[in-house]
């Protein structure tokens, strides 16, 4: 299919070129290359000119078709004697003789008014697009303008917004007549907003610079245009900025965006790129149709407000002044203006854990003033604890490894008894093919599980627990140690701690240290109970009582109570009533070894009105198992 | 491993009862006993176990912590009971007060999980063949009770002074009649309990718990 479309196609541009080729032969001439003149009055070494032409060539560079430009200058400041202006006008017809020019934009009203003094010379026949500030008076017919709205009023404003003790304009302008002629309408605006004016004008550079480093107080400088010293010299407006800057008593202002940087505080700027770019369109479009009217270019499209950071440093002007939505260029790196967010957070987060520091200072110091005070009311049995809370958790230790070894030994005893079975049948199969390998196999498995239970009875040969101790104890004793060791923590969580004490309970042999562990695990059990219920049933009752044969501890809470399928195995291992994992379930278990230790029982079970009551009993006769 | 070569017993009605709450381990020991060729009665607890009260010959494979009633609570109540079967104990951790509390009761051994199947078997033979004399005597006791029960009360008057040695006519002296009457009694007392000897006698009266009257001068 490809290949016939391909010979269609060449079959068909056959057929046509012919007839291409004659009708091309029988036409006019091609259409010949529109053209622009650019014309100003300054020299394209300056800036201001030279950005105007950058931006307006580089946008007629982009038009649908080929558009010839051409930029020409009358250098009119520099150059002014009679007749120049019309030497200049003759040079210009020879030059452009056999061009033909549909366009010329001349800059400003000086460069317009050369072109009406010759009736549209050097081109006559061209349409006009006069480019100027506030308003172009048109004397030629083919006229139609381009309008900057007027800025100075703005400038100013500006100006006297950022430094609000403005009282005097210093204007540096050139001592030309061209630039006489083209300012004067400034420093009338600034008199008309009250303020006193001065032109620096007509002197050589070093008299300039001299002038500007003893201007008086709430004086501003304004650098208008590149100057024509009085010595002849054409000082370039970024040069003059810069030097001027550099010794100026005085802030110094400039209406260029390009000045920005170079030494100038900034304010209100003209972006010349900007205007260059607009008058390019507006060219475009005047070759494509005459037209006589006025398009007005207002403010927001060909200024901004830019300021140097340096500059501002060094005049002291806060940013607090500037003008909302200023363009703050060339700021040094500064960790509070760039981070500000940063900073903040930080500060934030340093004050926060002051604060928290603080808190936590007040908090010890509190809690051990507290601690002093219940440590000085518990007195010897505390005391007596404390000496003795490294056994405490050595025996929690020793009986968490015997709960341990416990759960582990079961399953490797299920294994090791069946690989001894797997090997007993294996021996009954004497003519199995794979007997040595099974067998083998078995021997690994039966080591494996050795080496398990080998590891386990050393670690709680390691933590060997606190062998037992028997003693006469009084139980109600025990119990009012723990009560008082666990009512801080009860009154910190708004428990009601209750204590019911049989003062007649008989003594019984045991371990006062451990099973003070057990009641202070019950206890705290209790508080977790209730920690989420109605304060009318945050309260832990503990009791004591006895018969003929036993006494009796109790923990009683008002809780959720216990339900049925946990309250049989509440005392094994790795059970646990509590939500989320609170526990891992070894409380219990190690209580109910510690009292099994001195022949007792535990129990568990609902209360009538709501909770659980967990009770451990000890035989009148007890004695540690030995 | 050199290969489990286990005789079977000779009393094939001996039943092991195996009282282990995990299951794993009783399905484990179950395995290893019948493979050895035991009767295995299997049960998770010492209730489960006391509900059956089983009166044959036997032994107890028995663990040391159970739910409810513990191993060395069912130890008591085993030793209290007519037929008090030998215990081999097991233990998930063997703490050293339960071993000697269980050994003092009576224990025929007391294993530490994990328990091989070796030791096992040889824990239960040994506690299979306790049971085996312990039967051995308690029937003989039994059967010297019974002729013992035949005795009339001046024959076992007789009796008690008899074996504490005295001779016809000291026992005479001292039950106050002549010797030939006690020379009829001690040997009705022979016949009764069909004894060979002074010293057969004095084994039965051990067996019975009399205690020896009288003095030899």
């Amino acid at each position: 299919v490809t290949r016939v479309a391909a010979a269609a196609f060449v079959v068909i541009l056959l057929v046509i070129a012919p007839v291409s080729v004659g009708a091309q032969a029988n036409d006019e001439p091609a259409p010949r290359q529109p053209a622009i003149v650019l014309l100003a009055i300054d020299d394209l070494t300056l800036p201001y000119v030279r950005l105007i032409y950058e931006a307006f060539s580089e946008t007629v560079a982009k038009a649908p078709r080929p558009v010839a430009l051409y930029f020409e200058s009358l250098d009119g400041a520099r150059f002014g004697a009679p007749g120049y202006l019309e030497s200049v006008r003759g040079w210009l017809r020879q030059k452009y003789a056999d061009r033909h020019i549909d366009v010329v934009v001349p800059l400003g009203q000086d460069t317009y008014d050369f072109l009406a003094a010759g009736r549209g010379e050097p081109w006559p026949d061209a349409r006009i697009l006069a480019a100027d500030m506030s308003s172009v008076e048109a004397t030629l017919p083919q006229t139609s303008a381009v309008v900057l709205e007027s800025d100075i009023s703005e400038a100013l404003r500006v100006i006297r917004a950022v430094l609000p003790d403005t009282e005097r304009i210093a204007f540096i302008w050139g001592a030309s007549a061209v630039e006489q002629a083209r300012y004067t309408s400034y420093s009338a605006q600034a008199r008309r907003d009250g303020l006193d004016t001065v032109v620096l004008g007509g002197l050589t550079l070093e008299q300039m610079l001299g002038r500007v480093a003893e201007l008086p107080e709430h004086t501003v400088l304004i650098a208008v245009t590149p100057t024509v010293a009085a010595d002849g010299r054409l000082v370039p407006l970024k040069q003059l900025v810069a030097a001027v800057s550099a010794v100026a008593s005085v802030p110094l202002f400039t209406f260029g965006a390009q000045d920005v940087g170079a030494g100038a505080v900034g304010g209100h700027v003209r972006d010349w790129s900007r205007v260059g770019h607009l008058l390019a369109v507006q060219a475009l479009e005047r070759l494509r149709q005459p037209a006589t009217g006025t398009v007005a270019i207002p403010l927001s499209d060909y200024t901004s407000v830019i300021f140097d950071d340096r500059q501002l440093r060094r005049w002291g002007i806060p940013e607090s002044r500037l003008p909302a939505g200023s363009d703050v260029r060339f700021r040094e790196p500064s960790l509070w203006r760039d981070r500000r967010g940063l900073v903040l957070a930080a500060i934030a987060i340093i004050d926060t854990q002051l604060l928290l520091i603080a808190g936590l200072l007040v908090e010890r110091r509190r809690r051990h003033t507290a601690e002093a005070e219940s440590r000085h009311n518990l007195e010897e049995s505390r005391r007596h604890l404390v000496a003795n809370a490294h056994l405490d958790r050595r025996a929690a230790m020793g009986e968490l490894a015997t709960a341990l070894a416990h759960e582990i030994n079961q399953p490797l005893n299920s294994i090791l008894q069946n690989v001894d079975v797997a090997d007993m049948l294996l021996t009954a199969q004497p003519t199995y093919a794979g007997r040595e390998e099974l067998g083998e196999i078995l021997g690994d498995i039966r080591k494996a599980d050795l080496r398990a239970s080998e590891v386990i009875r050393r670690m709680r040969t390691m933590l060997q627990r606190h062998e037992l101790e028997s003693e006469t104890i009084d139980l109600n004793a025990v119990a009012r140690d723990a009560m008082a060791i666990t009512q801080p923590d009860a009154s910190a969580r708004r428990v009601a701690l209750d204590a019911h004490l049989d003062p007649t309970i008989p003594t019984v042999q045991g371990d006062a240290i451990h099973l003070q562990q057990v009641l202070l695990n019950l206890l705290m059990n209790a508080m977790d109970a209730v920690s989420g219920m109605p304060d009318h049933r945050r309260l832990v009752t503990l009791r004591t009582t006895h018969d003929d044969t036993e006494v009796r501890v109790s923990v009683a809470d008002r809780g959720r109570g216990i339900t049925a399928e946990r309250i049989a195995d509440i005392f094994e291992p790795f059970v646990t009533t509590k939500d989320n994992g609170a526990g891992m379930g070894m409380g219990l278990a190690i209580a109910r070894s510690i009292v099994e230790a001195h022949d007792g029982r535990l129990g568990a079970e609902n209360n009538s009105d709501g909770g659980a009551t967990v009770w451990f009993a000890l035989p009148l006769s007890s004695r540690v198992s030995a | 491993m050199t290969p489990l070569q286990h005789a079977l017993p000779d009393r094939p009605q001996a039943v092991v009862h195996l009282i282990e709450d995990d299951e794993l381990s009783r399905r484990a020991t179950v395995r290893v006993l019948t493979t050895a060729g035991y009767v295995v009665s299997p049960y998770a607890s010492a209730d489960e176990f006391l509900a059956v009260a089983p009166a044959d010959p036997g032994c107890l494979v028995l663990d040391l912590q159970l739910p409810g009633l513990n191993g060395l609570g069912l130890q008591e109540r085993v030793c209290a009971s007519a037929n008090p079967l030998p215990i081999v104990f097991l233990t998930g951790h063997g703490g050293i007060p339960d071993s000697v509390r269980a050994m003092k009761n009576g224990a025929v051994d007391f294993l530490t999980k994990p328990v091989s199947a070796r030791a096992l078997l040889n824990a239960v033979d040994l506690a299979l063949a306790r049971d085996d004399a312990d039967r051995a005597t308690r029937a003989r006791r039994r059967e010297t009770r019974m002729r013992y029960e035949r005795l009339t009360p001046r024959e076992r008057e007789v009796f008690a002074h008899v074996i504490a040695g005295q001779l016809n006519k000291q026992i005479a002296f001292d039950l106050g009649t002549i010797e030939h009457t006690i020379k009829v009694h001690r040997s009705r007392v022979m016949q009764k309990l069909e004894a060979l000897s002074v010293a057969d006698l004095v084994r039965m009266a051990g067996d019975l718990g009399v205690e020896p009257v009288g003095e030899v001068r």
